[in-house]
């Protein structure tokens, strides 16, 4: 077999091999991938942003006002920098935008991505949602979603929360 | 040669044998220089590099992490949870550094291939909780390349050529791929500005969360104000995807990655996100290091490269 013939055969079998992988999987087998990356343009988007309200929180440890806003400014507390503390924030926004149930197992996940954290301060997972508007303006809802503390930590009222299932 | 001389291989047609798909890829019969000799075996180490940071960076996140939210990859089909909670990530990445070294040294020819095997598992391990990066993919079929190139050719020469025509034609494919998904994805509308302001403010959102600051820049600030200048930022970089896979042809492969290369500049500007292992590799693959590591080798040293003895002529005649 000459070296061309080989070369051909190895590479088409690379490419057979490279869509019946992608296929299947919704085009996504690592390394192999049909790069869907922003391909569908208009969505509204998710993501995630936390809050020290360490400072925010009485003695009492009185409950925040867990409201929607369109302002970050208007959020308790201020910006935590997840840069700062080596945690992915593309990480944390998939965790929190694709959790469907927060069952004890996924809430423990949650407190062990921040797990240097929560015993020293008081941390509000917020979800940010992004949307274009009829106008063609973009608006953008912070929708606080955990607050992370030393002795438990309290959702939104709104997330649905199971059992952990068996 | 001037420089500009030094290019023209890579824009005339005559130099390539026409437009033959496998000769413009790999071109086994073409002479190699001592430059591209050099050229290959470091850029095999800068994959290495590159797949020695991947393996463990992924490692030491891996420790942290308790919970499947979404598996990729073989992790569909294998729970991967075993490699959570204890040290198996680094030891994995340990295997992975020595592997590629194994492979670099020519000590096995199966080195590389398990390599990218255990890199797969590695991967599926760290990103369980979402997120589906393709920062790495193109180096990760690089390593694949060279795997398969190890295993299947034993000429070096043979071998260099179908790496690169290998890393050339998945490379290409990967882009062009990316155009037809936003066409089948969004529409022929997909270059619409809008679209452009709204990925402005998620990617500003994931700056915000990872600084604590939120704020756009110059370029941001102008797409943001004028639908016109974010269409044609997003009709620019759709037509450089479209025609990537042109890079398979050597006349065109210069220009094209290089437009490739212009793409990600884009992307960083607008989005805040750079695949910084891909954008210094698409470096390596644009731009004709071979030959100007050719013009800067001594004649001896080429000698000795490719011929391995001194080009000191003999005194007595030589049969020819």
């Amino acid at each position: 077999m000459t070296s061309r013939t080989r070369s051909v055969r190895v590479l088409v079998g690379t490419l057979i091999v490279y869509a019946l992988l992608v296929a299947p999987h919704e085009g996504e087998f690592w390394p192999f991938s049909i790069y869907p990356m922003f391909s569908q343009g208009g969505n509204p988007w998710s993501r995630a942003v936390v809050y020290d309200v360490t400072d925010n929180l009485g003695e009492s440890g009185e409950p925040l006002a867990w409201e929607t806003v369109q302002d970050e400014d208007a959020l308790p507390g201020k910006p935590f920098a997840l840069g700062d503390h080596s945690i992915d924030p593309i990480d944390l926004s998939n965790f929190v935008s694709k959790t469907e149930i927060w069952h004890a197992e996924r809430v423990q996940g949650l407190r062990q991505m921040f797990h240097d954290h929560v015993g020293q301060r008081d941390l509000l997972v917020v979800r940010v949602n992004g949307r274009i508007t009829a106008q063609d303006s973009v608006v953008v809802e912070y929708v606080p979603y955990a607050l992370l503390r030393d002795e438990d930590t309290e959702l939104h009222s709104d997330l649905p929360t199971a059992q952990t299932p068996q | 040669m001037s420089r500009l001389q030094s290019l023209l291989p890579y824009v005339t047609f005559s130099s390539t044998g026409g437009w033959n798909l496998w000769t413009n890829l790999f071109d086994f019969d073409r002479e190699e220089t001592p430059g591209e000799i050099i050229f290959f075996r470091l850029f095999e180490l800068f994959v290495i590099a590159g797949t020695i940071y991947l393996a463990w960076s992924w490692g030491q996140y891996i420790v942290r992490i308790s919970d499947i939210v979404l598996p990729l990859g073989i992790a569909i089909y294998v729970n991967v949870s075993f490699m959570f909670g204890n040290t198996l990530p680094l030891i994995n990445a340990g295997i992975i550094s020595a592997l590629t070294i194994a492979g670099f040294l020519r000590l096995s020819r199966y080195a590389y291939f398990v390599a990218f095997l255990l890199l797969h598992l590695q991967f599926v391990s760290r990103f369980v909780l979402g997120e589906i990066p393709h920062s790495s993919n193109v180096l990760g079929m690089t390593l694949l390349g060279i795997g398969l190139t190890m295993m299947f050719f034993q000429n070096p020469r043979i071998r260099r050529r179908f790496t690169l025509g290998f890393t050339y034609f998945f490379i290409g494919l990967g882009y062009t791929s990316a155009a037809f998904c936003k066409f089948i994805g969004t529409g022929l509308h997909w270059a619409d500005g809008r679209h452009l302001w709204l990925w402005i403010h998620e990617k500003g959102i994931d700056a915000f969360a990872l600084t604590g600051s939120l704020e756009f820049n110059a370029l941001q600030e102008v797409a943001l104000g004028s639908f016109a200048v974010a269409t044609l930022f997003l009709l620019v970089g759709l037509i450089s995807e479209l025609f990537a896979f042109l890079m398979w042809w050597r006349p065109l492969r210069t220009p094209l990655v290089l437009a490739v290369i212009g793409l990600h500049i884009g992307i960083y500007w607008t989005m805040n996100i750079m695949f910084t292992l891909t954008f210094m590799q698409l470096i390596l693959l644009a731009l004709p290091w071979g030959n100007w590591i050719d013009r800067l080798l001594p004649h001896r040293a080429k000698q000795m490269l490719m011929y391995g003895v001194p080009s000191k002529p003999s005194r007595y005649a030589v049969a020819s």
